[in-house]
């Protein structure tokens, strides 16, 4: 193999040489978030600010969250990606694994200070996003939604509903639909019988369900009025309601679970040095900030929030007035479940 | 009596047929008038007309990026393939080579494993390799996915040749390399251009070992609006569509054009 | 003179050429196809039998648990010794990620159990003197019979434990295979819902390209010239384009609802994608014209007369369609039908797109568990079983043809 990889590399190097060594530039770093809205966010929220100060140019990627991407660079040690938002159990697989850096306390400050589950031994949250309850006024008019008991309740609110087509999210919301409080769902799941309880919740609601897969599908049957109320995540459904002027409701105080994306700086990043000051710099509430403003979702730091615009703080599922409905997706739990769970769930599913 | 029965049958005939050519064709026609909205979303019939999702597109650096990886991707993969199937191509045509038929059958395997798994396969092939990352890995799986269909056009166009050609050329003094060039290659150069625009085109439509394989830079087209349509449907990616179909009209009109001149050519 | 030796040596070399140069012309492509294909996807099917993560980062439990049964019980001082010391070196070299994995992918939730054992046992934590008890103590998991049978079980170099889980099987303490609990058998119900989709989409192309294929033989060379590129054009467009297409469609607010709206016929928009409808509009119209043009070519060489011969005999249109020109046609609907549900079959992006969560087929699950949870194992076998279909419909193929070519003998 060794003599095919040396032959291989030989001729193509030849052949595009040009393309494979980028100018060497003064200092920069690679960063890849998740594309569209949220690299614009980031971008102006964050990067610029950090890049005007420091001088450091920030090379902006994006993906779609495969780890195995990650691992596949690190194992070749041909590394590109410097820093990189990972979904929280991606993250903790991938740091079990050493694929990130175990990140000091004098880059991501004291942990207490965050909100819980958005800091990690590898990382710190990029994001906090929610799915949390919605409905479209324009179809639900005199008596409204308040719970999610209500969304369960195909009687009082008659009509087509809508939930993400995955174990996770949906199995806490049919919890709390089935009255369990936030903070005691995963406390049940974790009981014998708790997930065959999730089940019998799920079988209530299922012939009324219109099951989604991707936002688009989700926010389309919502405009339609295809369905009077659904799931979906917090900063997508602010975006409608600003963008598309769509008469959107978000129902926090029935209760929500938020989950994080992690900034984790991959082992062998061959910025590492700059990909850890900027993050040590995005550790401070203030740069945090910067893309909360621009973007429906929170970030770690709890006193983040003090430096976003009073506009946009009701919107953040971070924000005092609403986090108090809310608790974290528990990482650990789900990193050992979800492909047991999952299958069982799409079995569940497709019956 | 009989004579209304045809009739009935061929006009059931001919309206089915030009149902389904509409179901084929009319969402490509559609496309145009949705691409040149000047709304922010693709809602038919448009508020306006406008040309700017095309010069969004344009100035968009990660587009122009896109474009060009995908040409540079897709012109290599298909000078590999074109090279490796020329010869493959002469060896199994003319040679006596037992087990033709199996060579054929397994050349053409590429093309009927599904992609998911060549992506997948490759991509763990050349993490090995540390070759994830660049353009190299794309390059050589696209080629070996084109391999086939150069492979099976070119075969075609050589059964058809007249071998006694060499012979004259080769009487007449010129060498192997010279014969190749000069006598060979023009003659089955129909079949070699219709194999290779086929090859473009597949690699350049390629997208998913392009999301496996490529990281960061190396995106091509497909794969941009892949992550784009994920996201929200925007009228950029229409644009973007539109103009991909125009460049396929282009490649098919090259093709047609080429048939049409070996159909003069042989007519002669 | 010299003239006449040339060319005649010429003509030798023509007539009776060297075989090993024209070898020598496939050697190229063949080396190159084994190189960046065949070996790639050997080496990932490989992973679905593969068990060396487990094996060779727990070398001494391998041998410790050698000869134990789950009829012995939990297992001694001796094997715990060996397990801590493994975990203990795996943490060390930054494996019991992986080694965690791999159990939990076995008994689901012991994850964390292992991850915090490797830790403590690297720090030395566990007291030498009576570790089992010390590591029973702490973690009382490890107390389960069930996860030492599993671990034990599949101690080997290969392991079938992916394969019986792609097929919806397990084994058992015992040894036996044995039914995965039915809330798991996903795997058996999805294969089959990607060869239903496969077989509708198939029977509909056959079903709308036999008229097509019938009126461009029958149609003039030029109207025909005219209907081929306009099929032509479809195939030549790229595959993401056109599922994109039909999303901005069919979308709620897209070009066939307002059209619907404005004329009247609905009052609200049809629920028309991310259904199985519309994979099936978006699968049919890719694949339809591989069906039209193989139908096409076998036609092609069918006489004419032989309907005209069959109709004036008095036989009506439909009997002698169905006796005489339909078992011609028979080829030509097997090749298509072959192409269009093998190419059916690895669908990922279309259903992706435009499909619900209950449109989802196999090679979505095959990208899921190698992008998500990293489970190669479980991706390399779903693959395997889809190969095996192809290598199934493939022999079909071979049979058909062998019964076709005897019928045309006769």
């Amino acid at each position: 193999m060794k003599l095919a990889r040396v032959l291989l590399t030989m001729v193509f190097v030849v052949c595009f040489s040009a393309q494979f060594f980028p100018a060497a530039a003064g200092e920069q770093v690679t960063v890849v978030g998740w594309g569209g809205n949220w690299n614009k966010a980031y971008e102006k929220g964050v990067w610029k600010p950090y890049m005007k100060q420091t001088g450091v140019k920030i090379i902006q990627e994006e993906w779609m969250g495969e780890v195995a991407k990650i691992r596949a660079q690190v194992q070749a040690g041909n590394i590109i990606y410097d820093m990189v938002s990972v979904e929280a159990p991606g993250a903790e697989i991938g740091c079990a694994e050493g694929l990130f850096v175990k990140l000091p306390r004098s880059v991501t400050g004291d942990p207490d200070k965050y909100h819980p589950e958005t800091i990690h031994e590898c990382g710190v949250a990029s994001d906090t996003w929610a799915d949390v309850m919605v409905y479209n006024a324009d179809f639900i008019k005199g008596k409204i939604p308040k719970s999610w008991a209500d969304f369960w309740d195909v009687k009082k609110f008659p009509g087509k509903r809508q939930l993400y087509g995955q174990a996770q999210f949906t199995f806490e919301n049919a919890l709390l639909a089935d009255g369990v409080p936030v903070s005691e769902v995963y406390k049940v799941l974790r009981s014998p019988g708790g997930v065959d309880r999730v089940f019998k919740v799920l079988d209530r609601i299922r012939p009324h369900v219109i099951w989604w897969n991707q936002t688009t599908q989700a926010m389309q049957n919502l405009a339609s009025g295809e369905v009077v109320m659904s799931d979906g995540f917090n900063a997508r459904i602010t975006h409608e309601i600003e963008a598309e002027k769509k008469n959107y409701v978000i129902l926090w105080e029935a209760g929500y679970f938020y989950g994080t994306d992690l900034w984790v700086v991959v082992n062998g990043a061959p910025n590492m040095k700059v990909a850890l000051d900027l993050l040590t710099w995005f550790s401070e509430p203030k740069n945090q900030a910067g893309f909360s403003n621009n973007f429906a979702y929170g970030t770690g730091r709890v006193e983040a929030i003090n430096y976003v615009s009073e506009t946009k703080r009701a919107q953040l599922p971070t924000a005092p007035q609403n986090i108090k409905y809310g608790a974290p997706y528990d990482i650990e739990y789900w990193v050992e479940n979800k492909e047991a769970l999952e299958k069982r769930f799409k079995t569940w599913l497709s019956k | 009596m009989i004579r209304n029965a045809e009739d009935v049958r061929r006009w059931l005939m001919n309206s089915a047929t030009c149902l389904v050519i509409v179901y084929l064709v009319l969402p490509l026609i559609v496309l145009i008038p949705i691409s040149f909205t000047s709304g922010n979303t693709l809602t038919f019939p448009t508020p306006g007309w406008s040309l700017r999702w095309y010069s969004e597109v344009f100035s968009d650096e990660r587009w122009i990026n896109a474009f060009w990886n995908s040409v540079v991707i897709a012109v290599s993969s298909t000078f590999i393939a074109s090279v490796f199937g020329i010869l493959a191509a002469i060896g199994l045509t003319w040679g006596k080579i037992p087990g033709r038929n199996l060579i054929f059958t397994l050349a053409a395997t590429p093309l009927i494993v599904p992609v998911v798994i060549v992506g997948v396969a490759s991509f763990s092939f050349y993490a090995s390799l540390e070759l994830v990352g660049n353009r190299i890995s794309i390059i050589l799986t696209h080629a070996a996915l084109s391999v086939p269909i150069v492979l099976t056009t070119i075969s075609a166009s050589l059964r058809g040749f007249d071998r006694t050609l060499l012979r004259a050329s080769a009487s007449l003094g010129a060498g192997y390399w010279r014969t190749f060039y000069k006598v060979l290659l023009p003659m089955i150069s129909p079949g070699v251009m219709t194999g290779a625009l086929i090859a473009f085109i597949i690699s350049f439509d390629e997208i998913v070992v392009a999301s496996f394989l490529s990281i960061g830079s190396q995106r091509t087209l497909p794969r941009l609006i892949f992550s784009g349509v994920r996201e929200s449907l925007n009228p950029a990616i229409a644009s973007v569509a539109m103009l991909l179909i125009v460049f396929s009209a282009f490649v098919l009109a090259l093709v047609v054009w080429q048939h049409s001149r070996r159909v003069r050519l042989s007519n002669r | 003179m010299n003239d006449g030796i040339d060319v005649k040596s010429m003509h030798d070399r023509g007539r009776t050429p060297s075989q090993w140069k024209y070898v020598l012309c496939i050697a190229p492509m063949a080396v190159f196809l084994i190189v960046t294909f065949f070996w790639p996807v050997a080496r990932f099917l490989f992973k679905s039998v593969d068990n060396s993560d487990l094996v060779s980062n727990l070398p001494r439990t391998v041998i410790a648990l050698a000869d134990w049964k789950h009829t012995d019980g939990i297992p001694g001082e001796d094997v715990f010794a060996a397990l801590v010391q493994d975990l203990a070196d795996a943490h060390a070299n930054g494996k019991d990620g992986i080694v965690a994995q791999k159990i939990n992918q076995r008994v689901v939730g012991t994850r964390y159990l292992v991850i915090k054992t490797a830790r403590i046992a690297a720090k030395g934590g566990f007291a030498k003197e009576a570790l089992r008890e010390n590591v029973l103590k702490r973690f009382s998991k490890w107390g389960n019979i069930e996860l030492w049978s599993a671990i034990a079980n599949d101690l080997k170099p290969l392991t079938e434990f992916y394969l019986l889980m792609s097929v919806d099987l397990q084994k058992n303490p015992d040894g036996h295979y044995e039914s995965v609990p039915e809330e798991q058998a996903i795997f058996l119900q999805v294969f089959g819902r990607t060869v239903w989709i496969s077989i509708v989409v198939t029977l509909i192309c056959i079903v709308l390209a036999l008229p097509v294929a019938h009126a461009i033989v029958a149609a003039r060379p030029n109207v025909a010239r005219v209907l081929i590129t306009l099929i032509l054009f479809p195939l030549w467009t790229s595959l993401l384009v056109r599922t994109i297409i039909w999303m901005i469609l069919l979308q709620g607010n897209g070009p066939i609802n307002s059209t619907l709206q404005l004329l009247g016929v609905i009052n609200k928009p049809l629920n028309l994608i991310y259904t199985r409808f519309s994979l099936y509009v978006a699968m049919i119209q890719v694949l339809l014209p591989m069906m039209i043009f193989s139908i096409v070519a076998v036609m092609r060489r069918i006489p004419v007369n032989l309907m005209k011969a069959a109709l004036s005999l008095g036989s009506p249109w439909l009997w002698a369609w169905w006796r005489v020109q339909l078992p011609l046609i028979m080829p030509g609907i097997f090749t298509g039908s072959a192409i269009v549900f093998v190419f059916a079959l690895g669908y990922y992006i279309t259903p992706a797109l435009i499909g619900g969560p209950r449109e989802q087929m196999i090679s979505s699950f095959i990208a899921f568990y190698t992008n998500k949870t990293l489970n190669w194992g479980l991706a390399s076998s779903l693959s395997i079983q889809l190969l095996f279909l192809l290598v199934l419909v493939w022999l079909i193929m071979l049979m058909s043809r062998f019964v076709f070519l005897k019928r045309t003998e006769k």
